[in-house]
């Protein structure tokens, strides 16, 4: 799956995208609101120095006298650093100031325009000479607004960044809420992926409202994937025993026939004799190996003494053992537990297979030496044997071990203990032993 | 021994009626679990061992099995079974087989077991010879230890047999080897030495040594008569 898609990614180029947005429209309504806000200033400023010049026109005979408001252009000038015009007349007469002063393109008191090359504000005013008259007294008063447009960028630039601050605060509060409210997520992802491989025991685990759900429909599936594991394993169990019984008879036909033919068809009998024996040690490790991958699958553990399950197992083989006159002796002492947290059946049977693989490799009358001991975060079961040693790589085990030519040889035990070692965080090691013979040493993680 | 057999399948049953039959042992067949319950009820003191078949037609073995445990007969039961799923092994031994043995097996391990079974219910006899603080029942052929038995494997305790058995417990190697394996039997030659050995290791502990005899053979010694 491609990270890109994150929820949290997304989340956050979404909230960018978002940010850059509003802060372009924020700055955008920000300079024209205070553009006009200024403005608005401004033209109030100029209408009243206008007002001023207008109020103190009189005319005296055929002159118009009027004062020029030195007071009303400082107040401007205080207001800011700009150029200050102005020009009086009457109707089409220029009595003073500015001649060239642009006029309005409609009947409009306040406008903007271009005047010797910068932008300006003018106001106009305009009164009759004397009332009742039909001439007009006209003022017409500008200001440059170069640092009016400045400052209103520099405030639109305030507000933008002030909220870019919060939103990127927002942001950082947004993040590390999504991180808290994604933990049960996360937790249930870790969860998940520690697990081996078919582990389907359900998720317990407190979940909130909104993710229980998914639990519920994550633990519904493991449930099913269980029941399809158990279905399986009772069809192979089944199968087992239907190939099995009628393997039993031949076997045993074989063995009380090998003792009755004549001498050139034994052979022929003891062949028979492996090839159903090979047959039916298939059949019980197929059966085995799919039970404990069902057994770990449903997560069965238990705490017991690793020492008490050997020395039960023993006991169980012995007559096996004796058949070949091979001796089985414990090492370690009954009376000293080693206890182990696992799955007591799977590793009693993993135990049994590398007491039976050595019984049937050690050649007869040799004993096989068997301790159980534990380390640090260990326990383990070391088992001794004076066979031929393996050649086996047990890195690669997985299956069905064919690297032996030998009919009666099943290669799928080993692979079974090493599949019971890895499940409970143990491994399993082979070495040669000095004088011959090999040290398989099964161990188990202790928690 | 007189022995029960519970098997359905007939042409295994055949092959086990013969075999345990040559093998100088009485045996009475029961291919239901109806029959078995019948045989069981009527003769239940006169067997020493029961066979059981755990898939029989017309139900499942261990409710003759948790029968025979329910009364009060110490009679040994090997359970025979297909179904070696391992949950199933544990579980037969919960409900009181001694042993089970999983299909198909070979005739050797069969009586190795039924061997090791007898051995566990079989109790003190009245009657025993005593071998220093061990005493020897030559009926069950079964040694003791108070009232404990000592665990002998088939081959340890016919050297044990043939060591008391001889004038002053001292065998020569040559007749521990007939009485080991007979005459038709292949063995090593060190085979001798690796039963003494192991019998040795048993018997120490009890104060009874087996020393070597050279050039002859060994003998059995209780240390304390010295």
């Amino acid at each position: 799956m491609n990270d890109l898609w994150s929820i949290r990614r997304r989340l956050f180029a979404s909230w960018f995208l978002m940010l850059i947005l509003v802060s372009v429209v924020v700055y955008w309504s920000a300079n024209v609101v205070v553009e006009r806000s200024l403005r608005e200033g401004q033209d109030r400023n100029l209408q009243a120095v206008a007002q001023v010049i207008l109020d103190s026109a009189v005319k005296i005979d055929t002159v118009i006298e009027f004062e020029l408001p030195y007071q009303a252009f400082e107040v401007l000038a205080y207001s800011a650093p700009e150029r200050i015009y102005y020009a009086v007349s009457v109707d089409t007469q220029h009595l003073s100031g500015y001649r060239d002063l642009p006029r309005p393109e409609a009947s409009v008191n306040a406008f903007g325009a271009l005047y010797r090359g910068e932008p300006t504000r003018f106001y106009v005013g305009s009164k009759p000479i004397f009332p009742g008259s039909t001439e007009r007294l006209r003022v017409v008063v500008g200001q440059t607004e170069t640092s009016y447009q400045t400052e209103s960028t520099t405030i639109a630039v305030w507000i933008a960044v002030a909220v870019l601050v919060a939103f990127t605060l927002l942001a950082l509060w947004a993040e590390f809420s999504l991180r808290h409210a994604l933990k049960p997520v996360i937790e249930i992802e870790n969860d998940l992926g520690s697990r081996a491989a078919g582990d389907f025991t359900p998720i317990i685990r407190q979940v909130p409202s909104e993710v229980a759900r998914l639990v519920q429909t994550l633990n519904r599936t493991f449930d099913k994937h269980r029941g399809l594991l158990e279905e399986n394993r009772a069809f192979i169990a089944q199968a087992t025993h239907q190939i099995k019984t009628p393997i039993a008879a031949i076997l045993t036909r074989a063995e009380l026939l090998e003792k009755e033919v004549e001498e050139r068809s034994r052979d022929s009998v003891k062949d028979l004799i492996v090839r159903a024996r090979y047959a039916s040690k298939l059949a019980t490790q197929v059966l085995l190996r799919a039970t404990i991958t069902y057994r770990e699958i449903v997560g069965v553990r238990e705490q017991f003494d690793l020492t008490t399950l050997v020395s039960s197992v023993l006991r169980t083989m012995d007559p096996s053992a004796e058949i070949k006159e091979v001796g089985l002796t414990l090492l370690s002492p009954e009376d000293t537990p080693v206890v182990l947290d696992g799955d007591r059946i799977a590793i009693r049977e993993a135990i049994t297979c590398l007491i039976d693989n050595a019984i049937e490799y050690t050649p007869a009358l040799s004993d096989i030496e068997i301790e159980v001991y534990e380390t640090d975060n260990e326990a383990c079961v070391s088992v001794m044997d004076r066979g031929p040693g393996f050649t086996i790589d047990i890195a690669q085990l997985s299956g069905f071990d064919t690297s032996k030519k030998d009919p009666s040889h099943v290669g799928l035990g080993l692979a079974i203990i090493e599949r019971v070692a890895k499940s409970h965080g143990g491994r399993l090691t082979i070495s040669s032993r000095e004088g011959g013979g090999s040290q398989c040493v099964l161990s188990f993680a202790v928690s | 021994m007189r022995l029960l057999l519970v098997e359905d399948t007939q042409d295994l049953a055949v092959v086990l009626l013969k075999h345990l039959r040559q093998s100088g042992h009485t045996v009475d067949h029961a291919p239901t679990l109806k029959l078995a319950g019948g045989l069981w009820s009527s003769e239940k003191d006169a067997y020493d061992l029961i066979i059981l078949d755990i898939e029989l037609p017309d139900g499942l073995g261990t409710s003759l099995l948790k029968e025979v445990r329910a009364s009060d007969v110490a009679v040994g039961v090997l359970v025979l079974t297909a179904r070696s799923q391992i949950e199933d092994k544990v579980y037969l031994l919960d409900v009181g087989a001694d042993d089970y043995l999983t299909k198909p097996f070979s005739l050797d391990e069969l009586d190795a077991r039924l061997r090791a079974v007898k051995r566990r219910h079989i109790s003190k006899p009245v009657v025993t010879q005593s071998v220093g603080p061990l005493s020897y029942d030559p009926t069950n052929r079964t040694v003791w230890i108070g009232s404990d038995q000592l665990q002998l494997r088939s081959q340890e305790l016919k050297l044990f047999e043939s060591l008391i058995d001889s004038n002053g417990w001292s065998a020569s190697k040559e007749y521990l080897f007939d009485r080991l394996y007979g005459l038709d039997q292949d063995a090593s030659a060190n085979a001798i030495e690796v039963h003494v050995s192991r019998l040795r290791g048993k018997l120490v502990d009890h104060g009874l040594e087996i020393e070597a005899v050279r050039g002859y053979g060994y003998r059995l010694r209780y240390r304390l008569d010295e």
